[in-house]
């Protein structure tokens, strides 16, 4: 009987220690992951256009509250150079815009050349510096039809099937990506469409993250620029309000590419984070890219 | 064909000559089959103590023990969970066949006093190769498990053999990857043994007899991957009678008959079927239209005492019909379906006592659908293996034997994917040839020595040929201790794309990706603890060359193989898809195991390092992979309460059994941000506090917390005559701990101040569940 005493005991010590040790919650320590001050370069160059709107700010440790007011590296020294013709221009910040630009007219973006910009900072002084190069695509892109007819949500051809808004355009010479951008004109509550195919939504409150249902990015890769026509569709999954819409379309440099394919993407479906594909050279971040860029428009009727 | 019908032939002259000259030995060989159901008995012992000599049957269940002196000797005929058998025989100079039959030994408890002519556990051990485990289905249904029985993941509880998470069935076996594992269904393989997005794996552990894992440096009878080999033996039937169990979960309800074909053999067959979209999908909102099945059909045809043939038939499939709003005016969806279907036709011939030999056609299937008509998404893929195979064994004596045989591999995929701007049109067709040779030599009793030679020829685009030496060395220390060793090289030429929505991707070596290879080293000691108890102990070191990986930022490097007639690119290479890169893993395992009495299970431990380096991350450096755990502990025990209590109680009319798993691991390797910056997704889009991009920090350098479980199950088992009923209930989970899958970051904006909130997303929480198994 003794035995059997001593084993029940020891039975229960084993169970009781699994128990406590399987037990509560872990807690990851995201302090592990080492913060590494980088300089963000955010801009992109058009083609027959001054060099405006260069955001350079500096990235943020995770975890803190950040003014992103307090970010912006304005006595940064950023020079864009024209490789080809092998010239320099110093790059003004601009407190109104709260970005980089070259004020002069003697600078202007030319399709088909390569642009590279310098930049170097102080960030928690520390004297960082980084580059990257863009080579700007080739003229030639278009869209044909800058006005599409107006639609009902969903709406039926004469066989019952859901009709598309169809962008056609013509591609520009040797760039195989194109960015599409696609915002309504009015986004709040009063245009959201609640009756939508995909989600159930009280329509008597106004979705969370209005902005995350406003502005979609969607990308066209690899297509035939050779062809004389190609065709973009609008998935009714990437329209959530009735009204006006402004549809862009970007020819992108790889740079531009590149960035708006990885970058919102860099957590995987297993919860892991790795690098989106980021052509910047030393201790930056971002992306400076070039596009050539038309609109059309187009409108859902409630 | 020609070289090995010639190979055949001359070493039957050989034996005939042998036998011819011998005179007064004799061959004694035969078949080893379980009495009640005639199943045969994979690794049982046959062992002539007088001679010290032995032999295991093998996956047939046949043995030879060659050279036998002429006289009166005793056969022992031993094998876990059944009673010892000992048979007078006389070898008098002719060979002899046997069939022997071992009855189950239901009053396993007695079997701690160890008879006089049971073969001893250190034996067992010596025989087994080194970094093999063996589970039979009832060690399987044992393990307390996530609602269903499991047999991936009961291998998780072992030593050496990790998961990514409670949602992945996929073994990690040493540092290597699923991918890196050969599954085999009675000889067929099986290339994504997932059911439910891989929850579940695809074997159905009712109609399982055996299986067989090999955790590495295996013979050189196997080949093809890089880390494992996981060989499932099913049910061949009941040859005696008509048998069933029927199994009802909360996910399923399957059911495994058996019975005889009168004198030509016996016929098993199981079906299984998940019903949560007959009952739950359809009382609650949001619960998708999902289930699956799967069944298998095997025939053991004994066609003369000589052949044997077994035909093989499993399939299964999964179905998900995904609709976002089932109560919208039109509402939309998706589908989904995959699912496996192999076939083989074994034949098992003994062209005499010397020579045994297998022949298999084999046929293996995966397949998988999707079809997202809204957004003109469309998928399918499949691949396809038809396989010729031979496998010879050769006796030469008792101490020396054989190995030999061949494989013809046909292989054959397609992924066709359709996108509303553009497609994937990938066909390809493959032809692997393998021929190996292996020899076992006991120069004394003390000593095992078995050395092989594979040789691979791939054919794809680019052609590749390997020749994979192997070597395993035993050797018996003591009347306790045997010490092993065990090296080789080893090759694959497919690769696996990993898709967590999605069914996984195979791609195959050819001019973009080279075959990967291993080179393993493993040494261990196996002690018999207390006449009883198993332990082992493993150390391994494995390195890995040309090892590929899916490119996360694929998307950007892949480029249009032509274009279709809107002008929208058509892919038909699988260039840019796949990384690749090196790697290795060291470790040491600690296993003491038992597998006789009224407690029974394993506790195990694992002390490891993976490291990878892949060509394009982490700046090239070394970095540790997310199965990278440094340390784990499994306990598994099932315990029959009854007989615990009273050792000399017999088998009654009803019993409990308390069933506990403990996993304790170190967390495993993430890669998190390390900062935030502003960022536009385009370049019009308005830039503010809300356009926070997050960029991770360096490779995998945080740990996860560390990831703990206890499970439990208790079984309470009523005999109704022929009849059991065991009605369970089983608590995963039962600490209810919140083991951290990944994080999740959410940005917090308040005017133009950001913050980010942090939330674990976690594992499976605790999860009970109810079920009955029915025997008869």
């Amino acid at each position: 009987m003794y035995k059997y005493k001593f084993i029940a005991v020891f039975i229960i010590v084993i169970l009781a220690s699994f128990i406590l040790s399987s037990c509560g919650e872990g807690t990851v320590d995201v302090a592990q992951s080492k913060y590494e001050q980088k300089i963000v370069i955010y801009g992109y160059i058009y083609p027959g256009r001054m060099v405006e709107n260069i955001k350079l700010t500096r990235n943020f440790p995770l975890n803190t509250s950040i003014d992103i007011t307090q970010i912006d590296l304005s006595g940064a020294n950023a020079v864009i150079t024209d490789i080809e013709a092998a010239k320099s221009y110093k790059l003004q910040f601009n407190p109104g815009k709260v970005s980089f630009e070259y004020p002069g007219a003697d600078l202007i973006i030319t399709a088909g050349k390569s642009y590279r910009i310098d930049v170097t900072a102080d960030i928690d002084g520390k004297t960082l510096s980084a580059s990257s190069t863009t080579r700007v695509p080739l003229e030639g892109f278009k869209i044909y039809e800058k006005n599409l007819p107006p639609m009902r949500y969903r709406e039926l051809d004469s066989s019952g099937t859901v009709k598309n808004f169809t962008v056609n355009f013509k591609p520009s010479l040797n760039t195989d990506f194109y960015a599409v951008s696609i915002v309504p004109w009015q986004a709040d509550r009063s245009t959201f469409i609640f009756d939508n195919a995909y989600l159930k939504l009280d329509s008597n409150k106004t979705p969370d993250n209005l902005d995350g249902y406003k502005y979609r990015a969607r990308f066209l890769m690899n297509i035939n620029s050779q062809a004389p026509k190609t065709e973009f569709k609008v998935e009714w999954i990437d329209t959530w309000f009735y009204g006006n819409y402004k549809l862009i379309i970007y020819v992108a440099d790889k740079n531009f590419a590149d960035f708006v394919v990885t970058n919102q993407s860099v957590q995987e479906p297993d919860g892991n984070f790795h690098e989106p594909k980021i052509h910047i050279e030393g201790d930056g971040i971002g992306v400076f890219g070039s596009a050539i860029s038309d609109t059309a428009y187009f409108q859902i009727l409630r | 064909m020609k070289l090995v019908r010639f190979i055949i032939l001359i070493f039957m002259l050989y034996s005939q000559i042998i036998t011819a000259q011998s005179g007064v030995s004799a061959t004694i060989s035969g078949f080893v089959y379980d009495k009640s159901s005639g199943e045969a008995l994979i690794g049982a012992s046959v062992y002539i103590k007088s001679l010290s000599l032995g032999a295991t049957t093998n996956l047939s269940g046949y043995f030879v023990i060659p050279n036998v002196m002429a006289g009166r000797q005793s056969l022992i005929v031993s094998y876990i969970g059944y009673k010892t058998e000992t048979i007078e025989l006389n070898a008098g100079g002719k060979n002899k066949t046997r069939e022997i039959l071992l009855e189950p030994d239901v009053f396993q408890t007695r079997e701690v006093v160890i008879k006089a002519d049971s073969v001893r556990t250190i034996d067992k051990l010596f025989e087994k190769p080194i970094s093999k485990i063996e589970l039979s289905a009832r060690q399987i249904n044992n393990v307390p498990r996530v609602i269903e029985a499991d047999l991936l993941r009961a291998l998780q509880t072992l030593p050496g053999i990790q998961s990514l998470s409670d949602f992945s069935s996929a073994l990690y076996i040493r540092g290597g990857t699923p991918d890196q594992n050969l599954y085999l269904i009675d000889g067929s393989d099986v290339y994504n043994p997932e059911h439910a997005f891989g929850l579940f794996s695809t074997f159905n552990t009712n109609a399982i007899k055996k299986v067989e894992l090999s955790k590495g440096g295996f013979g050189a009878e196997y080949g093809g991957r890089l880390s494992s080999i996981l060989n499932v033996t099913n049910l061949d039937g009941n040859r005696n009678r008509f048998k069933g169990d029927v199994s009802v979960s909360l996910l399923s309800a399957s059911t495994t008959l058996q019975m005889p074909l009168g004198s030509l053999g016996s016929l098993s067959g199981s079906i299984r079927r998940t019903y949560l979209d007959q009952t739950i999908a359809k009382m609650v909102d949001g619960i998708p239209g999902y289930y699956f099945y799967d069944g298998n059909l095997k025939a053991f045809l004994d066609v003369s005492p000589e052949n044997k043939i077994v035909i093989s038939f499993y399939g299964g499939q999964d179905k998900l019909d995904y609709v976002f709003d089932k109560k919208a005016a039109s509402p939309i969806g998706f589908k989904m379906d995959w699912g496996n279907t192999t076939g083989s036709i074994n034949w098992k011939t003994i062209f005499n006592p010397e020579l045994f030999a297998n022949f298999w056609v084999t046929a293996s299937r995966f397949s998988s659908y999707f079809n997202f008509d809204e957004v003109k998404m469309k998928e399918e893929n499949e691949i396809t293996d038809l396989t010729f195979k031979g496998s010879l064994e050769y006796y030469f004596s008792g101490q020396f034997n054989v190995k030999f045989g061949f494989e013809e591999k046909n292989l054959a995929g397609f992924l066709a994917d359709k996108f509303s701007d553009g497609s994937v049109d990938i066909s390809k067709t493959r032809k692997h040839y393998t021929g190996y040779i292996a020899t076992n030599w006991r120069p004394t009793e003390l000593w095992d020595i078995e050395t092989g030679l594979r040789y691979d020829y791939f054919s794809s685009e680019k052609d590749y040929q390997n020749l994979d030496p192997r070597l395993s060395l035993k050797y018996r220390l003591n009347e306790t201790t045997n010490l092993k060793f065990s090296g080789g090289i080893y090759h694959q030429y497919v690769h696996r794309i990993p898709r967590l929505a999605f069914t996984s991707l195979w791609l195959t070596s050819d001019e973009n990706y080279k075959g990967s290879g291993a080179y393993h080293y493993i040494a261990g000691i196996q002690e018999e603890l207390w006449q009883f108890y198993e332990l082992e102990i493993e150390g391994y070191y494995k390195v890995y060359r040309d090892i590929y990986t899916y490119n996360q930022n694929s998307f950007s490097d892949i480029k249009a193989d032509g274009y279709d007639q809107n002008n929208n690119p058509v892919y038909a290479s699988t260039k840019g898809l796949l990384i690749r890169g090196d790697g290795s893993s060291v470790g040491i395992e600690f296993l003491l195991r038992k597998d006789y009495g009224a407690v029974t299970g394993w506790l195990g431990y694992s002390l490891a390092r993976t490291e990878y380096t892949t060509d394009g991350l982490n700046q090239g450096k070394s970095y540790e992979p997310r199965h990278d755990r440094t340390s784990t502990v499994n306990f598994t025990a099932n315990i029959d309460i009854n007989k615990f209590i009273d050792e000399e109680s017999g088998e009654g009319v009803s019993k409990w059994i308390l069933g506990l798993n403990y996993v304790y691991s170190t967390g495993q390797p993430i890669t998190i941000p390390g900062s935030a910056y502003l960022a536009g997704a385009m370049p019009d889009f308005s830039i503010n506090a809300t356009t926070v991009s997050l960029y991770p920090a360096e490779l995998n350098t945080v740990r996860l917390p560390a990831y703990s479980r206890l499970d439990f199950s208790l079984t309470y088992e009523k005999n109704y005559g022929d009849w059991i009923l065991a009605p369970y209930i089983q608590v995963f989970n039962l600490g209810n701990r919140k083991n951290v899958w990944f994080i999740r970051y959410k940005n917090i904006v308040e005017g133009n101040t950001v913050s980010q909130e942090i939330t674990n997303v976690n594992m499976l929480p605790l999860l009970p569940s109810i079920g009955v198994n029915i025997r008869f």
